[in-house]
């Protein structure tokens, strides 16, 4: 399943015996509520290594997953009885046109708890949240948003986002916190885009006011002001450093670059497009400047074919190498 | 340049073979190109450009992708059909929109994915604990076994899904 990882990234897989100790944890947390020293465990076990720690994390991703389908829905859907019989297969096909959506149970009393936002590749959606904040999500993204009395709680699983946020009409002020696989961003103030890199590292840039970035593994924080922009993995945090922009440009579906490399230059638009764009290693060091629009990256490719001594070669519509002239 | 030329030598030879083979299987043109492409696709992403190698019996290959992108293909359907199915028999209420819909869609399918695999009896125990919210002692009665086997049920579905996410 292509969840917006348009290039492909090195992925190393977990030991089976780290997945099968979170599956074992969750399933006690399940069983019943946990003790103190049961609960000490678990977190001594998180904390062992990074990996135990990214198990855990796809366990509550799971969670969250499943648990943004309605039982009602996911019963019949997930349960079905599935034959592989052809013909029932196209009938089914058939039958696909005709039924027609009738309503819904409670789907959108959600300010209560929780529920999951995504974009496709290419796509952007904007969320208005019940305390007014406002979340823009750029392409390929995946959050779940979790409020409490607590906390207000964004946890950004995939992709980037554009926080917005309103001060809260709860009178304890609860914290508007985004949690990432490398650790937590605090809202100080009012503007910033969290991005996950994809390869454990995030990058936070702040428009107005500031924000502070926890990193999971370390005691101290770090705080980002406006204008400038810190990149963090679950060790430490950069010291941030100016970004000399007014709002962030993908929402105004632009990509700006400045004598970038054509190959993070395609990497970047690749983000934008489902498929695969790929750049030849022999064009990789061109550079490349210049204010591209998102909507229609077929015809950025256009551009950079006549700009630079290149070639687009479009084997399908998802498959595109850029390659010498 | 030479190892994408032969990527593309592969769908230049073979694409037009691929994509009547999925047309004899599924009737329609539009998707038989479609998962055609998907089989190219999968193949590239596959074979890193540095370790790409001419294929001895590319054919061969290409249908072995080909059937499981075909069985993923049909399964995908019969959710689909199951989910229409679904939210027409829901009773009247607040109606949900096109976007949440697709979104829910797209979750559905990613959890059949995980689940794909799993024995009936744990796909099922799973789901009750997972969907209906059921106890392990309220599932067990159910399904007249014990506590323990759902458990092993459980840890089985759990580790399952969790190698999925990540």
């Amino acid at each position: 399943m292509s969840r917006g990882h348009a290039l492909n990234q090195p992925h190393t897989p977990l030991p089976k015996a780290i997945i099968e100790e979170a599956a074992s944890w969750l399933v006690r947390v399940e069983e019943c509520r946990l003790s103190k020293p049961e609960q000490a465990q678990l977190d001594t076990w998180r904390s062992q290594s990074p990996q135990h720690e990214q198990a855990w994390q796809a366990a509550l991703q799971f969670k969250g997953l499943i648990g943004s389908v309605p039982a009602c829905v996911g019963n019949s859907v997930l349960g079905r009885q599935y034959r592989t019989d052809r013909r029932t297969v196209l009938k089914s096909i058939a039958g696909l046109a005709m039924a027609a959506p009738a309503g819904w149970i409670a789907w959108e009393q959600w300010p209560s708890l929780s529920a999951d936002y995504r974009t496709r590749a290419g796509a952007q959606r904007q969320i208005d949240l019940p305390d007014g904040s406002r979340l823009m999500l750029n392409t390929a993204t995946l959050v779940d948003i979790r409020f409490s009395d607590a906390e207000r709680l964004v946890r950004l699983l995939e992709g980037e986002i554009d926080v917005t946020t309103a001060a809260d009409p709860f009178l304890n002020k609860r914290p508007f916190i985004v949690q990432t696989g490398a650790g937590r961003v605090y809202a100080l103030g009012t503007r910033f885009t969290v991005r996950d890199m994809g390869d454990g590292r995030i990058r936070v840039s702040v428009y107005e006011h500031a924000a502070a970035i926890q990193p999971a593994l370390s005691g101290s924080e770090t705080i980002v002001e406006a204008g400038q922009a810190s990149v963090f993995d679950r060790q430490q945090a950069t010291s941030p450093a100016p970004h000399h922009y007014q709002v962030p440009p993908w929402t105004r579906g632009q990509l700006i670059s400045d004598n970038q490399r054509l190959d993070a230059f395609l990497a970047e638009l690749g983000r934008y497009r489902p498929g695969i764009l790929r750049c030849d290693p022999a064009v990789a060091e061109l550079h490349i400047s210049g204010v591209f629009q998102l909507k229609d990256t077929d015809q950025v490719l256009d551009v950079i074919a006549s700009t630079l001594p290149v070639r687009v070669n479009r084997v399908t519509n998802y498959w595109v190498t850029v390659t010498r002239q | 340049m030479t190892r994408a030329c032969s990527a593309e030598i592969l769908y230049r030879d073979h694409s037009t073979w691929l994509q009547s083979w999925f047309r004899s299987r599924l009737g329609c043109p539009h998707q038989a190109a479609d998962l055609a492409h998907d089989t190219f696709v999968r193949v590239l992403v596959q074979h890193d450009e540095c370790r790409w190698q001419p294929l001895r019996k590319p054919r061969a290959f290409l249908r072995i992708i080909a059937n499981g992108l075909l069985v993923d293909h049909y399964r995908r359907r019969s959710l689909e059909r199951s989910y229409l199915e679904a939210l027409a028999a829901m009773p009247e209420a607040v109606t949900i929109s096109l976007e949440d819909k697709e979104i829910l869609l797209e979750t559905l399918h990613r959890i059949d994915a995980m689940l794909v695999t799993l024995p009936e009896p744990v796909r099922r125990a799973f789901l009750l604990s997972q969907l209906e919210g059921l106890t392990y002692a309220q599932i067990a009665e159910q399904m007249r076994v014990s506590v323990r086997t759902i458990k092993r049920y459980m840890q089985q579905g759990f580790s399952q899904c969790l190698a999925a996410m990540l």
